[in-house]
């Protein structure tokens, strides 16, 4: 059933910075997120998607984002081609603080696989549980606790790479 | 760094905020999407049209698999050198003919084995 203007307006207001976020986190792109987004809220529009639990409706929300964003990197990459390019991209989607090993701290989170980086970025960022990523993303929860151990694991061994201890 | 200072390191990072112009073009995208009709795919079919044209496609088939096989070039020839004649009379002179021809047997069957008795 297609959504009234209102419903329209109140999921953008709601979720659309989160879809971008997340967007963003698997594509590493601005622009190609920013299309994601376009069409996740127009694949919401067309499909009519709400429900009167706010969970239901952000779980919906990532999941869509979620693929969304992924058809849309591995369109880009096959069309292309730049893969090389694509995984040595840093992107600047943090504002810039003086902290040290801010920078750093980026680049080991652009590094990660995108798998391990979504795990992090819904739990850290979003706020969901490893049972809501796990619905999120249709995966056992397992599996999402482990993308999110060898994801910190990962910026770690990353972090001492840069800044070797004395 | 063990895992939660790493976490903390994370949580302080600070997420840009989405640009203005790109959340309100996406709307406006959304609330357009919303007043435009739905998207008929080419193969959707109206229910009201359905079955007319599942008898259509089905008269189709059955007359495409019972259609008789074209006659060969003999057929065509031996049927060209058929008299000029309706099939009706062709039809009535067959039956005259056996009739005749049925006469003409009993007669012949008569003559060579009179019967006895005067």
């Amino acid at each position: 059933m297609p959504l009234s203007e209102a419903e329209i307006t109140r999921l953008h207001t709601a979720y659309a910075e989160a879809s971008l976020r997340l967007a963003w986190s698997i594509t590493k792109d601005q622009s190609l997120a920013q299309d994601v987004v376009q069409e996740v809220f127009i694949k919401l529009t067309r499909h009519g998607l709400v429900s009167p639990d706010s969970e239901v409706e952000r779980t919906w929300l990532f999941t869509i984002t979620g693929n969304t964003a992924l058809d849309a990197l591995r369109r880009e990459q096959r069309r292309a081609g730049r893969d090389e390019r694509w995984s040595a991209e840093i992107p600047l989607w943090f504002e810039p603080q003086d902290t040290a090993g801010h920078e750093e701290l980026i680049s080991a989170l652009a590094a990660l696989p995108e798998e391990q980086r979504t795990a992090i970025h819904l739990h850290l960022w979003e706020g969901q549980s490893f049972r809501e990523i796990a619905k999120t993303l249709d995966l056992p929860t397992q599996t999402i606790a482990s993308r999110y151990r060898y994801g910190l694991a990962k910026i770690r061994a990353s972090l001492a790479q840069t800044s070797p201890q004395p | 760094m063990n895992d939660s200072e790493i976490e903390t390191a994370l949580r302080r990072l600070k997420w840009c905020t989405a640009p203005e112009v790109f959340l309100e073009r996406s709307l406006t995208a959304a609330l357009k999407e919303a007043q435009t009709p739905p998207h008929r795919p080419i193969w959707a079919i109206p229910t009201l049209l359905r079955w007319p044209l599942v008898a259509a496609w089905m008269l189709i088939a059955f007359f495409k698999f019972t259609k008789p096989e074209p006659l060969s070039a003999d057929q065509r020839a031996a049927f060209a050198q058929l008299p000029p004649i309706a099939p009706a009379v062709l039809l009535a002179e067959l039956k005259e003919r056996r009739e005749r021809t049925a006469a003409c047997l009993l007669d012949l069957t008569q003559s060579a084995h009179p019967s006895p008795l005067p």
